[in-house]
C-alpha cells in the first residue's frame, strides 16, 4: 500500500502457487503451513510492488478476532519485521479491515464516503456497523446463530454442492425461481438490526424431507434461488433500513458473501428505493486479504490513531465494546 | 438416556440443565444431520454454563473460547477434513485444559475424542413435524454415568 489508497501489491498464499502443494480444506487452522508461506508472501508481494524491505515506512498486521494459532504466527512475524526494520508495528482488527475494502481502488466502491453504514457478511460474520468516522464504528447488528455464509455452505451442502458452496450455490440459483418455496424470513422482533439464518437453514432441509418423503422431484434450483431469496432480502432491508434511520448517504457491503448476486442486486434494488448509494468492491477485495489491512493502518498511522505494537486477541472487540464475539474469552496473551 | 423436544426453546432447555452439571474438564462431543439442533442445544449448554449469549455457531471461526463458571471452549468440525487439521488447531490446548469442551460435529474427528466424554445425539425422527427431535444422552465412563443419573433428576417433565 503506497500513500493511502494506492495499491502495490496484494498476494492471497491461498492462490500462491506454492500454497497449493499443501491442499486442505481449511488454510486459516492451519498455524504451521502459516508460517511455511507467510515469508514467501511477504517477498512475492514486495517484489510485485517493485521495493524492498527497505522501502517499508510500516508493517500492519491482522491482531483479532479470529483463531489464536495462525494470529500469533501473523502477529510474531510482523513484530520481528517491524523490530528488525526499525519500523511502527500497526495492529488492525479483522472486522474493521474489512469494511476498509470500501477505501481500496474498485469500481463497485467508488465515491464511497463516511459516514455510511456496512454489512460484514461471510462465512463467519453478518455484522451491520455504523461507521461514522475513521476509527469511530458502532456495532449495530450481529447474527445470533449462524451467519449468512454459514447458511449458504450449509444449504449447498444440503443440495450436493460441493465446498466451497457459495460460489456454486450462487451460480446454481441464477437458473431457479426465487418465489418456488417460500421459506422464512427471520426480522426478529421489531427495530432489532440483529439477523438469525440457523432457523432459514434448518427450514430448507425440513422442506428438503418432506418432499423426499412424499416422492416428488426437487427442483435443486428453484431452491437455491428461494433460499438465496430469502437471506438476501433479510440482509439489503435491515441494511438500506439502519442507513435511513441513521441518516447517511449510502450503505456498504463487504466480506466474502458480498461477491453473490443476488445480495448485490438486491441491495442496489432497496437501497435505490430508500434514495441511498449502495458501495460493493470487487469480490477480490471482499474476501480476506492483505490490502485491507494495510488500508485500514494506513489510516490509522495518518490520523494518529494506530493501534501499536498490538498483542493478540481471538476475540478482539471491533467497537471497543465487548458483545460476545465468540463470547468473552481468554485475555490477550502476548507471543514470545 | 433417551430425551425429546418438539421445539428449539426445549432442546435449548435441555441443554441448559446439561450445563447446570457441568465443570472444568468436560467433555460433550455432539453429533447429529444438518440443521439437527446442536447449536441450539449448545447455546442451552453454554447458558447453562453461565456464558452470556447470544452464542454463535463456530462453525466458520472454528473455536470460541467463552467465560462462564470455567472457561468453555465452543468448537465445530464441520469444515475439518480429519483429524489432521484437528491437530492444527492444537486441540491439547483446550481438548486437555481446564475447561469445559462443547464441539459439534463430533464425528469428523471421531479418532480424537477423548475416552471418556459425554456423547450427545440430535436425531430427527423419519415422519413428523419439523420442529420434533430426539435428543440421545450416551455416557463414556464414569463420570459421565454419574452426570446422566443427576441429570435425570433435575429435568422437568415437558
Amino acid at each position: 500500500m503506497g500513500r493511502g489508497s494506492r495499491l502495490l501489491a496484494n498476494v492471497i498464499a491461498s492462490q500462491a502457487a506454492l500454497h497449493r502443494r499443501f491442499g486442505g480444506v481449511v488454510p486459516e487452522v492451519a498455524s504451521r503451513r502459516h508460517l511455511e508461506t507467510v515469508l514467501p508472501v511477504v517477498d512475492q508481494a514486495l517484489s510485485e510492488a517493485g521495493t524492498s524491505l527497505a522501502g517499508l515506512d510500516a508493517v500492519a498486521v491482522t491482531a483479532g478476532p479470529g483463531l489464536v494459532g495462525s494470529l500469533l504466527v501473523g502477529v510474531t512475524v510482523a513484530r520481528v519485521l517491524a523490530l528488525a526494520l526499525e519500523l511502527p508495528l500497526v495492529g488492525v482488527n479483522h472486522l474493521e479491515a474489512h469494511l476498509y475494502a470500501h477505501l481500496l481502488p474498485s469500481e463497485g466502491a467508488q465515491g464511497f464516503a463516511l459516514p455510511a453504514v456496512c454489512l460484514v457478511v461471510s462465512g463467519g460474520h453478518s455484522d451491520l456497523i455504523y461507521w461514522r468516522d475513521h476509527g469511530d464504528l458502532e456495532v449495530l447488528g450481529r447474527t445470533r446463530d449462524d451467519a449468512a455464509g454459514e447458511a449458504f455452505d450449509k444449504v449447498a451442502r444440503l443440495l450436493g454442492l460441493g465446498y466451497p458452496g457459495g460460489p456454486a450455490l450462487d451460480r446454481l440459483a441464477r437458473r431457479g425461481n426465487a418465489h418456488a418455496v417460500s421459506f422464512p424470513r427471520a426480522y426478529l422482533e421489531e427495530g432489532s438490526h440483529d439477523f438469525s439464518f440457523s432457523g432459514l437453514k434448518t427450514a430448507v432441509a425440513s422442506y428438503l424431507r418432506r418432499v423426499e418423503r412424499e416422492g416428488r422431484a426437487v427442483e435443486h434450483a428453484d431452491v437455491a434461488a428461494s433460499f438465496e431469496q430469502a437471506c438476501v432480502e433479510v440482509l439489503a432491508e435491515k441494511l438500506t433500513r439502519a442507513a435511513a434511520q441513521r441518516g447517511v448517504r449510502g450503505v456498504g457491503v463487504c466480506g466474502g458473501v458480498a461477491a453473490n448476486t443476488a445480495l448485490r442486486r438486491e441491495v442496489r434494488a432497496r437501497a435505490v428505493a430508500r434514495g441511498l448509494a449502495a458501495w460493493i468492491p470487487d469480490p477480490g477485495f471482499c474476501t480476506d486479504n492483505a490490502a485491507m489491512v494495510a488500508a485500514a493502518a494506513w489510516h490509522a498511522l495518518a490520523r494518529g490513531t494506530a493501534r501499536l505494537d498490538p498483542i493478540v486477541d481471538p476475540n478482539l472487540p471491533v467497537d471497543g465494546v465487548d458483545s460476545g464475539a465468540g463470547g468473552t474469552g481468554d485475555k490477550p496473551r502476548n507471543p514470545s | 438416556m433417551l430425551l425429546e423436544s418438539r421445539s428449539p426453546g426445549r432442546t435449548q432447555a435441555l441443554g441448559r440443565a446439561l450445563g447446570r452439571l457441568l465443570r472444568a474438564g468436560d467433555f460433550v462431543a455432539l453429533a447429529g444431520p444438518l440443521g439437527s439442533g446442536k447449536t441450539c442445544f449448545a447455546q442451552g449448554v453454554l447458558a447453562g454454563l453461565g456464558v452470556p449469549g447470544p452464542v454463535r455457531s463456530p462453525t466458520f471461526t472454528l473455536v470460541h473460547q467463552h467465560r462462564g463458571r470455567w472457561p468453555v471452549y465452543h468448537v465445530d468440525a464441520y469444515r475439518l477434513a480429519g483429524p489432521g487439521e484437528l491437530q492444527d488447531l492444537g486441540p491439547e490446548e483446550f481438548f486437555y485444559g481446564p475447561g469445559v469442551v462443547v464441539l459439534e460435529w463430533a464425528d469428523q474427528v471421531a479418532a480424537w475424542l477423548p475416552e471418556d466424554h459425554l456423547r450427545v445425539d440430535l436425531e430427527l425422527p423419519p415422519e413428523n413435524d419439523a420442529d420434533h427431535r430426539f435428543i440421545r444422552l450416551t455416557a463414556h465412563g464414569a463420570r459421565y454415568r454419574r452426570l446422566l443419573r443427576r441429570l435425570t433428576g433435575t429435568l422437568d417433565p415437558c
